[in-house]
């Protein structure tokens, strides 16, 4: 039993012992085999992908790949803030040292550079040298690539490639290949150099971050032709009235905007006859392709000859708070008449804040960019002076208790047979009309039929006067009777909420249209002997009632469209609405289409605004007078695409010092007074404090010229 | 007995024979000659072919023998400019040349191979005449240095203007061979220091020759320049860099261009500024009629006060792209008229105009009559131009010859290497540049340095308080208001040799008047003095003549309504400021400056509008004598 007990036990040990020999030398052989059976480390795949790239950029913002004492300068800049400079100082341009990454005869073929030249004349006689230099630095080989000419534009930047053979035998990691300008001209006219691009691959295409070249070469849009092209076999088109060229859309991703301050443009255009009315547009859009900036290069003032390529230039601020991946550029090319314009070769580069770091850049720089080229409602603007309207004592005195009065002042042309704008103003209870007569200022006492309650509120559209009770929540039609002196009533509409309305207007269809200020339109026709609403609804929604509105023939279409001003979630908006007599509503206009587009200056509702017809062309303007800033004030006018500020208005005529502009209160009455079509401004001006030399006054100036 | 001008001098008579006659100029009667122009771009000749039948001065004079026994004579001739000369001997030692003697301007015939002639041999007793004749030359000693490709360009070393002396050395053969052989040939030098034969005969060991006669006219002719302003302007194509671009030449006409007839004779070139960077400024986009009586002191301030850096335009000064159009010459009344072009809408500029003599000249009283632009308007508020009347170093054949016309070695610290560069600049014993200011603007006296700068008010752009924005200038600077400043500086490319060189204001006094001439800091380059003068007595007047006297040892600036009624606004002298030395040529601009450059000035040129009209100069006469 013992005996067998021990067997047993020692048959129990034995297999625990084997048991536990086994299970270890298992896990030996798993680790050491686990050990021997480790992949590859990531870094090598790293290391493939590097050297299977091949590929350098120097753009000459940093030395790396730059030779000792190489010349740079931040004087001018093809992307980024600085380039290389070859000049007076040395025959010889930076040069450009990139270690030969490979010993893989068959990793390298050709060496393809391109770069970017700028010459400070009309002549280049530079070559761009191909070397490769052994450890000791000794050239071991040597090649040449010329550029000559005498007819290049002064800075601007031209875009060279060349090609070099690379002998298999230096295809060994202790050379270096040197890239360098050097200057063939004794007198060593400076020659700047950027963005150079280094392949050792074929296909290289390996362009800056920070520039893009579109030469719709590979376009697959329908506005595509190969009529005419300033590079390559086609160029896009824009063709006949509102015609668009093909949109070229570049997410901001695949730039370098880390420190964007603009974008600068460089294009090609051609236009077939000699009536070019063409507009380049920029525009920065968001994720669902909203506008959120636009601008347009206008090219009908450009000089230029039909059927030739003609090359223009632009840029575009790009504000911080749109300078996010996640928006991109979009350029396209406008047309605005029955012309076809073509479009090839736009160059975007994007312009850094200086090294300065002085991050607010000037209007425009007339430095960087020899030409000037208007950007769309961006200072600078052109001026437009107007003249005083020399007046006697009694109009000024006439025009000056108009502003002087708390009551709401209206234009109109109340008394049709004049053919001119009246002021309709309340004076203690009493109410009058003010016109011009044989260039005096005459002021009448009017009244109204029945009498209106003196707490109403009053508004104008063409010739008629509406009056609102706030009491009984009545509108009044009244319409003016001259032989009578008096505004006859003519029509009453019910409408309740009259608390908010900001304006009333006269339709074509004789409805009347009610404007309030939380975005509500109300439409009212008469019905049976009474005016009952037929429409009604909310084309915008403003913030806390801050709505403006304005109303006029802004297309010169002989038709009064409403524009509204407004602010939504801190934001200025507009829209442009006309009156659709099918609906008896007010819809978006189809004479617009950048609805709530800003600019640079914006439409902001902070600015007063009044209509104009500045040239008397019947097509109306829009004058904002803004002093946000400054005193601003502004004729803009409206195209389908944008509002465009015109001219910045300058007064002429003043008495001594008196500038209008100079006064800290200021308030504009516009109309056409004169009844010459052109219109007047009445100013108002005094200060808050007293300033000696600028005493108070009503003036009225003229836009005629 | 001589009928010569000057004084006779030194030793008439020796032993063994004397001069019993002199007589100078006996084909010019005249004591004063105005340079010839013609041909006058390869250097002045004095007489021309025109101003002398023979295109020479002819003189003649006798010679006897009073000795026993025949002679053989030999004579040489001399002239030297007094005008503008450093004294032959050192001051402290009669017998010593005079360290700088060798920069004066002096001469003999043009074959400096020519040594002395000979008078032939002369009998005892016999008197003889002897007729010969010189003309004055650039590069008299005919250096090397003033040559190119194998020519001598001796309009790079123009004889001066001012008074000639003329010295006769008479000398038998014994004597002819004790004279040193650099004496004989004044174009032998040694380290480009020539021995003065004046010095030598007249106060060195030629004095002492026993039978040697030296005779000395102190001034035998005065000699002037005057270019006439109505023979054209010349366009050197390679100061423009758009030559080759099409309507480079619209505007050129048959007195303003770039052909060869007017590169002889034109004596005036439209001057092309050097604009660097750091002339850049951020301007207002307001193009304004100055004049109109619209632009006023308040609109000054509403502009400086509501025009930030985004509204404005970043420009530097322009200079002319189209030669011949903001200048011409008129060939009736005789003048230059330049003119600042205004600008529109789109094409701002501020555009800087001038010419610039074109023959070179050391030292003189250069006298401009003029009517330059007018600077302050009825509000006097600034255009933001400055008139300048100056001298700048002459260049040489092309962009590229340097090397002959540097000035004198600056023996402490050395020149500052270049104009441009800034105060860590190399330092180097020679350069060339050197440059003499009139600059006429709004400014503020610098010195005394308790004065500067004025503190001006703080302004805000407050569009409902007038006060914030139109702030008033203080009264140091509103005492001036009618008055811009007249900037006389000397570059000087900060050498420190003169024995009261220093930084800040340092008074300089002469004719009993004080001047404060100031210098930034050690480094810079420049020293200045100011004087505030009326912009209507200036530039309101007809005309106004501005003088600037340039002598081997001072500069002195005067201003005047006439020429006989000027008086001195400027004074620098080698006791502060290292005179130049180098063939200079003139300036007359009109040009917008950098504000940055006139600390304290109370119009800064970025808050001043674009002209829209021309600012029209017009320079009626100039003189050098």
């Amino acid at each position: 039993m013992t005996k067998e007990i021990k067997k047993i036990k020692s048959g129990r040990t034995f297999l625990i012992i084997f048991s536990i020999i086994f299970i270890v030398i298992t896990l030996f052989i798993f680790f050491i085999g686990k050990k021997l059976d480790t992949p590859p480390k990531v870094s090598a795949v790293e290391d493939i992908q590097v050297v299977n790239d091949f590929k350098y950029f120097i753009d000459f913002e940093t030395d790396k790949y730059l030779g000792p004492n190489s010349l740079l300068t931040s004087t001018k800049a093809l992307s980024g803030k600085q380039c290389g400079l070859i000049d007076k100082n040395g025959k010889y341009g930076p040069a450009v040292i990139i270690p030969v990454p490979t010993n893989d005869t068959s990793e390298i073929s050709d060496i393809i550079v391109k770069f970017w030249l700028n010459p400070s004349t009309p002549g280049i006689d530079v070559a761009m040298a191909f070397s490769i230099v052994d450890q000791n630095n000794n050239q071991v080989h040597w090649e040449g690539y010329p550029v000559k000419g005498n007819s290049f534009a002064i800075d601007n930047w031209y875009s060279f490639t060349c090609r070099f053979k690379y002998p298999k035998e230096f295809i060994n990691t202790t050379y270096s290949l040197k890239l360098y300008l050097m200057s063939n001209n004794k007198d060593y006219t400076p020659v700047y150099i950027d963005d150079v691009s280094v392949s050792l691959k074929e296909n290289a295409d390996n362009g800056s971050p920070r520039s893009k070249l579109i030469d719709f070469e590979e376009s697959n849009d329908k506005r595509i032709s190969s009529k005419y092209a300033k590079s390559g076999y086609y160029s896009t088109y824009a063709k006949g009235e509102n015609g668009f060229s093909e949109s070229v859309i570049i997410p901001f991703k695949d730039l370098d905007i880390s420190n964007i301050n603009s974008v600068s443009l460089s294009f090609n255009y051609l236009s077939e006859t000699s009536d070019l009315n063409a507009v380049f547009v920029v525009s920065v859009c968001d994720s669902t392709s909203k506008d959120l900036l636009w601008q347009g290069i206008d090219l009908s003032k450009a000089d230029f000859k039909e059927k030739v390529w003609e090359t223009a230039n632009g840029s575009i601020l790009i504000p911080e708070e749109i300078a996010k991946p996640e928006n991109s550029l979009k350029i396209y090319l406008w047309n605005r008449n029955e012309n076809q314009v073509f479009l090839d070769d736009v160059y975007i580069v994007i312009k850094e804040n200086s090294k300065t770091n002085d991050s607010v850049q000037p209007a425009f720089d007339l430095i960087g960019q020899k030409k000037f080229q208007p950007g769309a409602n961006r200072p600078p603007y052109n001026s437009y002076v107007v003249n005083l309207q020399k007046a006697d004592a009694e109009s000024v005195v006439s025009l000056n208790k108009i502003f002087t009065r708390k009551s709401r002042i209206l234009t109109g042309k109340f008394d049709e047979s004049t053919g001119k704008d009246q002021i309709f103003y309340e004076e203690s209870g009493k109410y009058n009309i003010l016109y011009l007569e044989n260039g005096s200022v005459v002021s009448k006492e009017v009244s109204f039929h029945p009498a209106i309650s003196k707490d109403s509120r009053l508004f104008a559209d063409k010739e008629f006067l509406f009056s609102i009770n706030p009491v009984d929540g009545l509108i009044c039609v009244h319409k003016y009777q001259a032989n009578q002196n008096k505004f006859i009533e003519t029509g009453r509409i019910k409408c309740s909420g009259v608390d908010k309305v900001i304006a009333v207007t006269a339709n074509p269809d004789n409805s009347f249209s009610v404007f309030e200020n939380d975005g509500n339109i109300l439409t009212y026709a008469l019905k049976s002997g009474s005016y009952a609403q037929v429409s009604g609804n909310k084309p915008v929604n403003p913030y806390q009632g801050n709505l403006k509105f304005l109303k006029a023939d802004f297309f010169g279409i002989n038709k009064e469209d409403v524009l509204l001003i407004y602010l939504e979630k801190s934001q200025d908006k507009y829209v442009l609405l006309t009156y659709n007599a099918g609906i008896k509503g007010w819809a978006l206009s189809d004479k617009y289409k950048g609805n709530s587009v800003q600019s640079y200056d914006q439409l902001d509702f902070a600015s007063d605004y009044s209509v104009i017809d500045y040239d008397k062309t019947g097509e109306k303007e829009l004058l904002q007078l803004n002093k946000t800033k400054r005193f601003d004030l502004r004729i803009i006018n409206f195209d389908i695409m944008t509002y465009n500020i015109l001219f910045n208005v300058e007064f002429k005529g003043f008495p001594k010092k008196q500038n209008p502009k100079y006064y800290e209160v200021s308030k504009i009455i516009c109309g056409d007074f004169s009844g010459d079509g052109c219109s007047e401004i009445i100013i108002f001006q005094d200060n808050i404090s007293k300033v000696d030399w600028l005493t108070q006054k009503t003036e009225m100036y003229s836009f005629s010229k | 007995m001589f009928s010569c001008n000057g004084e006779k001098k030194a030793k008439i008579k020796t032993t063994d024979f004397s001069l019993t006659e002199l007589n100078l100029l006996t084909n010019y009667p005249k004591d004063v000659l105005y340079m010839d122009y013609t041909g006058a771009m390869h250097g002045f000749v004095i007489p021309s072919a025109s101003q002398t039948a023979d295109g020479r001065f002819d003189f003649n004079f006798t010679v006897k023998n009073e000795s026993e026994t025949p002679k053989k004579l030999f004579y040489k001739i001399y002239y030297q400019n007094e005008s503008y000369k450093f004294p032959d001997f050192d001051e402290n030692d009669e017998t010593k040349q005079n360290q700088f003697a060798h920069e004066n301007f002096y001469g003999s015939w043009e074959d400096t191979d020519t040594y002395f002639k000979p008078c032939g041999e002369i009998a005892p007793g016999e008197e003889k005449q002897i007729t010969d004749n010189f003309r004055i030359v650039g590069n008299p000693r005919n250096e090397d240095k003033y040559f190119f490709e194998g020519e001598n360009d001796r309009w790079k070393r123009n004889p001066r203007v001012g008074d000639y002396s003329f010295m006769i050395v008479i000398i038998d053969e014994e004597g002819l061979n004790k004279v040193p052989e650099n004496i004989k040939n004044i174009k032998l030098a040694e380290n480009e220091m020539f021995a003065s034969p004046f010095f030598y005969f007249l106060h060195g060991e030629g004095k002492s020759f026993d039978n040697c006669i030296v005779s000395f006219t102190d001034k035998f002719i005065n000699i002037k320049a005057s270019p006439d302003l109505g023979k054209g302007v010349y366009i050197d194509d390679y100061k423009f860099k758009n030559s080759e671009e099409p309507g480079y030449s619209d505007y050129f006409n048959c007195n303003c261009n770039n052909d060869e007839k007017l590169n002889e004779e034109a004596p005036v070139g439209q001057f092309i500024h050097y604009i660097d960077e750091s002339s850049k400024f951020n301007n207002v986009p307001v193009i304004s009629d100055f004049f109109d009586g619209s632009f006023t002191q308040e609109e000054y301030n509403w502009l400086r006060a509501f025009y930030k850096t985004e509204d404005r335009i970043a420009v530097l000064p322009q200079v002319a792209k189209k030669p011949c159009e903001t200048i011409y010459s008129d060939t009736i009344d005789r003048k230059i008229v330049l003119k600042n072009p205004k600008c529109e809408y789109g094409e701002w500029k501020k555009q800087n105009v001038g010419m610039i003599t074109r023959n070179g000249f050391t030292y003189g009283k250069f006298t401009v009559k003029a009517k330059l632009t007018e600077l302050l308007n009825e509000d006097f508020v600034w255009n933001g131009i400055t008139n300048a009347i100056w001298l700048i170093y002459q260049g040489g054949r092309g962009q590229n010859e340097t090397g002959w016309n540097l000035r004198r070695p600056c023996k402490k610290k050395g020149y500052m290497k270049t104009y441009w560069g800034g105060r860590e600049d190399e330092r180097v014993e020679r350069v060339a540049y050197s440059e003499i200011d009139f600059e006429i603007l709004k400014t503020v006296p610098y010195c005394p340095s308790e004065k500067f700068p004025p503190v001006y008010d703080n302004y805000e752009a407050r569009t409902n308080k007038v006060n914030a924005w139109n702030t008033q200038m203080p009264d140091d600077v509103d005492k001036d208001k009618k008055n811009i400043a007249v900037c006389c500086t000397n570059w000087d490319m900060a050498c420190w040799e003169p024995k009261n060189f220093s930084a800040g204001c340092h008074t300089v006094t002469h004719n009993g008047k004080i001047y404060y001439a100031h210098r930034w800091e050690d480094c810079y380059r420049a020293v200045t003095t100011k004087h505030m003068a009326p912009d209507d007595d200036l530039f309101g007047s007809e005309y106004y003549y501005f003088q600037i006297d340039w002598q081997p040892d001072k500069i002195i600036w005067r201003i005047g309504p006439e020429k006989n009624k000027l008086y001195e606004v400027g004074y620098i002298d080698n006791t502060i400021s290292a005179i130049p030395d180098n063939q200079m040529l003139l300036i007359i601009t009109q040009e917008f400056h950098n504000t940055n450059w006139w600390p304290g000035s109370p119009y800064l040129q970025e808050n001043i509008p674009f002209p829209a009209k021309d600012y029209v100069g017009e320079v009626y006469e100039i003189t050098i004598e």
